[in-house]
């Protein structure tokens, strides 16, 4: 028990020093999570309107997909991932493993699923007049679409949140795609697991509790945004 | 535009959904003229009026908007801009009713100020210019009918289409409707309004189409 009080403290040291490794850490999980989510929204906000408000063939097929990918391990899509960018993989000419960027990219694609399906979900459950009211104001389709997306807006957040609590705190594509280099594809997750093996607990613990504090928030928010 | 031909024309027009069959043979609404759609629940009133609006497409038939036939989403769109419908229920976006109102003009491209003006205008035709900066969450079912309008009428629309305006409104409000419609005749706007209430109607001079298990059945002039 002292070992754990002992090593809490010292955590609680390194945090509020502000020393250096954690920070970086920090810094390289929060860079990666939000550029993947930046992605994630671009695609999978049109996508879920798309399929919440438009009935054509093979929409069924396309949500059962994303059901699918949402259920998908993290180191699937890593091992998936690694297969098309490895070197002697059909893009590995570009060189991206191990590089943040093919986080982002491993990232976004476990994001992505997410942030489709709470959005087909918030324009499913919308007002069925929302669009023909838009339309008879003068709206083209696009336009009535998106005053549809501002009607349902706390839904949409809520999808880009759940999608951030998502990839924060997935090691799989992280180790397997940026290879847990210190300072440059180490995130919080990967330095945790590394650490720890290493005995330098203290040190895991001051990550664990910071991504444990930005887990607290993002559900705080959920909730709040839920509430709405 | 052509003062003796129709403004909309519906011929031969057939929509199905599920067991219910609306059609249309021939229906012609001309410019600056006032009509009423009545018959029983269930008869295809709102269904005819969503049509009217470009809300949905027919199976088959031909839609006529000042004289060009409505193929493409592009010229429905650009005759939909001409046409604006208050439903029985009519549903306000977030916000206030200033807002609600400028919603449609600022999708037209109009100044803020003109917005401001035709927004302040339409809320004094329907005798609510000091409801501008409440939200519509607060609304009264008479208030929010009259809202809906007046978001409508602010666009200066050609046709106007009134899904049972005087339905579950109080009876102070209801006078409102009557001498609205007939000030909407002045500014050039074709009316054309569902109801079962016969008085309106009659009180406001209205042609009278009927509709019955999805027939057009006939016209008469009061």
């Amino acid at each position: 028990m002292q070992y754990l009080i002992d090593s809490l403290g010292t955590a609680l040291v390194l945090i509020f020093s502000l020393d250096s490794d954690v920070l970086s850490t920090v810094q390289i999980s929060v860079v990666t999570s939000c550029c993947s989510l930046v992605i994630a929204a671009l695609l999978g906000i049109p996508l879920g309107t798309l399929l919440g408000s438009y009935r054509f063939f093979g929409r069924r097929v396309c949500i059962t997909l994303l059901n699918t990918m949402m259920a998908l391990p993290t180191v699937v899509v890593g091992l998936l991932i690694f297969g098309l960018f490895s070197r002697q993989g059909p893009f590995g000419t570009f060189g991206l493993l191990f590089t943040p960027m093919l986080i982002i990219i491993g990232q976004a694609v476990l994001a992505t699923p997410i942030v489709a399906n709470y959005t087909l979900a918030a324009v499913k459950g919308a007002d069925k007049r929302i669009l023909p009211t838009a339309l008879t104001l003068g709206a083209s389709p696009l336009q009535a679409r998106l005053q549809l997306l501002r009607q349902v807006r706390f839904g949409v957040m809520a999808a880009v949140i759940a999608a951030f609590g998502r990839v924060i705190a997935e090691v799989g594509v992280a180790m397997m795609l940026g290879g847990n280099i210190r300072g440059y594809t180490r995130t919080m997750t990967t330095a945790v697991a590394l650490e720890t093996s290493k005995g330098e607990f203290a040190f895991a613990m001051a990550l664990g509790l910071i991504l444990m504090l930005l887990a607290l928030l993002v559900n705080l928010f959920l909730n709040l945004l839920q509430q709405k | 535009m052509i003062m003796n031909a129709p403004l909309i024309q519906l011929t031969n027009v057939k929509q199905r959904k599920g067991d219910f069959c609306l059609e249309v043979d021939n229906l012609e609404l001309m410019p600056a003229k006032l009509y009423a759609l009545t018959g029983p629940n269930g008869a295809g009133k709102s269904s005819l009026l969503r049509l009217l609006a470009l809300l949905e497409r027919a199976d088959s038939g031909v839609i006529c908007f000042d004289g060009a036939e409505l193929g493409s989403e592009g010229l429905r769109h650009a005759a939909r801009n001409q046409i604006t419908m208050v439903e029985q229920e009519p549903y306000f976006f977030h916000g206030t009713v200033m807002q609600n109102i400028c919603y449609g003009l600022k999708l037209r491209g109009l100044p803020q100020k003109e917005q401001s003006r035709r927004a302040d205008e339409a809320l004094e035709r329907v005798a609510l210019s000091r409801f501008a900066t409440r939200a519509v969450d607060g609304l009264s079912s008479g208030e929010a009918r009259r809202v809906a309008v007046a978001r409508a009428i602010a666009l200066k629309g050609r046709l106007l289409l009134l899904d049972e305006p005087t339905a579950n409104v109080d009876q102070e409000t209801q006078p409102y409707f009557a001498e609205l419609i007939q000030q909407l005749l002045n500014d050039q706007t074709t009316v054309l309004f569902s109801t079962h209430d016969a008085s309106l109607q009659q009180r406001v001079g209205a042609k009278l189409f009927t509709i019955d298990a999805g027939r057009l059945a006939g016209v008469s002039t009061l």
